[in-house]
């Protein structure tokens, strides 16, 4: 099979890629002006960096992200990998369409209605808003996305691999721990990962559901953002996305290191 | 009906009366919404026996393996294995363990601790276990191995493996779903002889599921043929090629020349047919018939004769070479005899220059005896 | 051996009885089965459905200007039963007699819908094209169409304030350019929400549409060829009705959250474009409106709710 990539592929891809990537490069490039106005350039600096490293609140911000992020993306992964397994496992159950319905429709449900709600359950129930709120609320709608993720994987999966085990005499409970969740484990990542940037990239739902002394860092930079763009928040934005670009690179490189192992197991496997 | 014996003749618990079947399906139906994969079907299997379960599939076989696994319940009967009850056990808790179709070994453990998986959730010490894992490998001779992960084995050795796998357990009774369904042609062959040996070695009970003819053939003691989730026929594999009970037995297994007509006389054993393309057929007849009765008289390939010139005997057919198969040890012929009906006939080649030399649109004779063939009421 | 091979064999313990009363919830499959059902149920219950119903009846509430800004119509039975009768339309009629709300909500439906098809008209090549691209290009391909949402969402937005705002890079790239000699006002105006949401929202249009090219069977367009049917044929007779589940997928999810959508508009549509999720922003935190808020969320899922059930019957019969 060839793999030839016509004009039109390749005029396609190209402006495709440029509109996703073009705006993230020049706020990258405008991080680095020596001036305050955005749209001169005044030659290399790393001034704004140096400021970023004084404002307080920008700090505490990003350490109210981190915490709510790392929690609830692993509540949401257990929570969420546990649907999945209930929605793929077990076809019929009471209220299965309901469960359903409740894990897909907040994929998509904008999310000023989320928020909206949530806010209200957490007055209803009159909780002190703050960072225990912000918390349940990420994980409520973190955890469907992980549910999705581990659900394409555990559909892919072997089914006889779970009877094997259960027909080996291993329980339910351990047949999960040792068979399924090691082999679905890359998903289970995934979802975690999914889960950790949903959260730490929320802006309207923490607006609603948070309160006084836990501000998120995409809070403060909306906040900030609103009252014009201002150098030290490409410096914010350009720190995450070298966080994120170097998660993506050592994944990549696990990904590969894997593709060449599975290569050499296949040649020892022709060799016999 | 007589017997024809079978590979192990000493070996027939089937056949004596006072035997206890040590797996005893009753009366099982199993539905899936309205779909009725097995349909009341009840079954007997005896300690030691390599039994198959034959059929297309969709057939229901699979379904009643998964049952006895525990995988499945049935919606009605019950399904006995040594005297218990099995409703009600999972499978995790069941005396039965299974090699399955895709082989399933855990693709994260190696080969050893792929073995040792099911002895370690009975609690078996682990020097216990390394020794039976040692065992069972050399069993399948694999012993240099264990180390390996799946994904560094071939084919071939995966599927001892899985085979490994489910014997380390000392099941009562081993499940095994297509189990050389996934090898090419000649490594089946001799992996079949390699199987066949092993349960005569360890006297386990085999229940195989196959849709494989052939198969079913060299491994089985005896063959259950299904289809549409009911049993056609249990029988030894000499008796269901040679005396299949039905027609959809006789072709399933194996290939048939089918004549319908009426029984015209009868006298003793020996009666003829009238088939409705107007030939006269001398048979000998097994069940009792009487004339005017409508049936079928099945015919396998190889039990007919060609000929170039006139030949004597029974039932001798003129017709003209319609098509020839080459398949290196036989040659399949299609004859169309001459009121327009078409004959399979099949002779070896036991000369290089084949049994005859013949051609497209050769005249030819093609004979055969009153009892080559099965004479089935309809 | 011994018995008879007759019906009644003698030592058959039945299980039956003895698992009957010890009842199914003791078994080791059924803890495990419950757990994994019941507590994600639970919480989803706890936390989605219950807070959307709280929605619909502060809708039905009153405003009383206190903390909350709402009669609360629950806490103990009674009250409860009390609050039930307090109910009243008052809010919707108050969002049905205002035309601000109805234009809000067609404007949303229209962007959203409008953003939704330049999407698809972006996404679609750029997946073929990746689809097209050699196994070890695409993985890296797919990658870099999944980079840019690992990184915030808000800051992919703010990056188009600088680009599109009057002294901003384009305009000055097309003054520099001589194409234009006047800076063009594009921020502030539905043609930067257009290219806000088609910019964030890419990925989530690409993405179903590649996994369904991909998965397509790659004989099948040789096959159109063989039976002599020209590149572009076998396109739209072959490949695309193929593709359509990835394309309905990616419009949901495109369309659906757009609708709704804050960030975007607030950002770069300025005061004058108002969309409904805005305004439900407005009610909320503006206006501290909190019941008319909640009306405004109510009808906007009222709208959603049809292109939602559709969406999870599609994710469902995939899943």
């Amino acid at each position: 099979m060839t793999w030839r990539l016509s004009k039109f592929n390749v005029v396609s891809m190209v402006f495709g890629f440029t509109f996703l990537y073009l705006p993230i490069l020049l706020l990258v490039i405008y991080s680095f002006n020596a001036s305050r106005l955005v749209t001169v350039w005044a030659g290399f600096s790393t001034v704004w960096y140096r400021e970023l490293w004084n404002n307080r609140g920008l700090l505490d911000a990003a350490w109210v992200t981190l915490k709510v992020g790392l929690l609830s993306a692993t509540i949401a992964t257990v929570l969420g990998t546990m649907a999945a397994i209930a929605l793929s496992r077990y076809k019929r159950f009471h209220g299965r369409t309901l469960m359903t319905g409740m894990v897909y429709a907040p994929l998509v449900m904008p999310e000023v209605i989320t928020g909206l709600s949530l806010l209200l359950l957490f007055v209803a129930l009159d909780l002190n808003r703050g960072f225990v709120t912000v918390t349940l609320a990420h994980i409520s709608f973190t955890m469907c996305f992980v549910t999705v993720v581990v659900q394409s994987r555990l559909t892919s999966f072997d089914r006889s691999l779970e009877d094997a085990a259960m027909d080996l005499g291993a329980t339910p409970t351990v047949t999960f721990f040792k068979v399924t969740l090691p082999l679905i484990w890359p998903a289970v990542a995934a979802g975690w990962m999914l889960a950790f940037t949903l959260s730490i990239d929320d802006l309207v739902i923490a607006s609603f559901t948070t309160g006084p002394g836990a501000t998120t860092l995409p809070m403060k930079i909306y906040s900030q953002v609103r009252l014009g763009v201002t150098p030290e928040i490409n410096a914010v934005c350009t720190i995450l996305i070298a966080i994120v670009s170097t998660g993506v690179v050592i994944a990549a490189l696990i990904n590969k290191r894997r593709l060449v192992r599975e290569a050499r197991n296949e040649r020892m496997a022709a060799m016999g | 009906m007589k017997s024809l014996g079978s590979i192990r003749s000493d070996f027939a618990p089937w056949l004596d009366k006072s035997a206890v079947p040590f797996i005893r399906f009753e009366g099982v139906t199993k539905r899936f919404g309205s779909f009725e994969a097995v349909d009341d079907l009840s079954l007997s299997i005896y300690e030691g026996e390599f039994f198959a379960l034959l059929g297309a599939s969709g057939c229901g076989k699979s379904t009643l393996l998964r049952m006895l696994a525990g995988f499945e319940a049935p919606s009605e009967g019950r399904i006995i294995l040594d005297g218990e009850d099995l409703a009600g056990i999972p499978p995790y808790r069941r005396p039965v363990n299974m090699m399955f179709q895709s082989y399933a070994l855990f693709p994260h453990m190696s080969v050893a601790k792929n073995i040792a998986f099911g002895l370690k959730q009975e609690g078996m010490a682990k020097a216990d276990i390394a020794e039976r894992v040692e065992q069972v490998l050399k069993l399948v001779k694999l012993e240099d191995y264990a180390k390996r992960k799946p994904d560094q084995l071939s084919g071939g050795q995966r599927q001892r493996v899985a085979l490994a796998r489910s014997l380390a357990k000392r099941p009562k009774v081993l499940l095994l779903d297509e189990p050389l369904g996934a090898l090419d042609k000649k490594l089946r062959e001799e992996t079949q002889f390699e199987l066949a040996d092993l349960q005569n070695q360890l006297g386990t009970t085999f229940i195989m599921v196959t849709h494989d003819q052939e198969e079913a053939m060299t491994l089985a003691c005896r063959i259950a043929v299904m289809d549409k989730g009911q049993i056609l026929q249990v029988a030894t594999p000499t008796e269901i090629y040679e005396a299949p009970n039905s027609r959809f037995v006789a072709d399933f297994v194996g290939n048939v020349n089918v004549f319908e007509g009426t029984v015209r006389s009868v006298n003793g054993e020996c009666i003829t047919i009238e088939t409705t393309a107007g030939l006269d057929i001398a048979a000998k007849s097994e069940a009792p018939v009487t004339a005017g009765d409508n049936v079928a008289y099945v015919l396998r390939p190889e039990k007919l004769k060609i000929a170039v010139e006139p030949i004597g005997g029974p039932n001798v057919m003129e017709g003209e070479v319609w098509d020839i198969a080459y398949f290196g040890p036989v040659t399949s012929f299609h004859i169309r005899l001459d009121n327009g009906m078409i004959v399979k006939v099949a002779m070896v080649n036991a000369t290089r220059e084949g049994p005859l030399q013949l051609t497209w649109h050769d005249r030819v004779f093609v004979q055969f005896d009153e009892d080559a063939g099965l004479v089935m009421t309809v | 051996m011994s018995g008879a091979p007759g019906d009644e064999i003698i030592g058959i313990k039945s299980r039956d009885a003895a698992e009957g009363k010890r009842g199914w919830r003791l078994r080791p499959r059924g803890v495990f089965r419950a757990v994994v059902i019941g507590v994600p149920y639970l919480w989803l219950v706890a936390l989605f459905l219950v807070p959307f119903l709280i929605v619909v009846k502060i809708s039905l509430s009153q405003v009383v200007v206190a903390m909350p800004p709402y009669q609360p119509t629950f806490g103990d039975v009674a009250s409860w039963w009390a609050g039930l009768k307090q109910l009243s339309l008052e809010n919707y009629r108050w969002i049905a007699g205002d035309d601000l709300y109805f234009d809000a909500y067609v404007l949303s439906l229209a962007i959203a819908a409008g953003a939704t098809l330049l999407t698809l008209l972006i996404a679609y090549p750029l997946a073929y094209g990746i689809a097209k691209a050699s196994p070890a290009w695409r993985t890296t391909l797919v990658m870099l169409v999944i980079l840019p949402f690992w990184t915030s969402f808000l800051i992919r937005v703010y990056a188009w304030i600088a680009i599109l705002k009057p002294e901003g890079l384009f305009n000055q790239l097309l003054l520099f350019l001589g194409v234009i000699d006047q800076p063009l006002v594009i921020l502030n105006t539905p043609v930067a929400i257009f290219i806000g949401i088609v910019y964030s929202y890419l990925p989530f249009m690409t993405l179903p549409i590649y996994a369904s090219l991909e998965r397509m069977d790659h004989s099948l367009t040789e096959a159109a060829a063989d039976l002599g049917s020209p590149p572009l044929k076998s396109f739209w007779t072959i490949t695309f009705p193929l593709s359509l589940p990835g394309v309905v997928a990616g419009c949901f999810l495109v369309f659906i959250p757009a609708t709704g959508e804050f960030v975007i508009p607030d950002l770069l549509g300025g005061s004058r474009t108002l969309m409904i999720g805005k305004t439900v922003w407005l009610e909320f935190f503006t206006n501290r409106d909190w019941p008319v808020a909640s009306a405004v969320a109510v009808v906007l899922v009222a709208l959603l709710v049809v292109p939602i059930a559709l969406f999870q019957r599609q994710q469902a019969r995939a899943g």
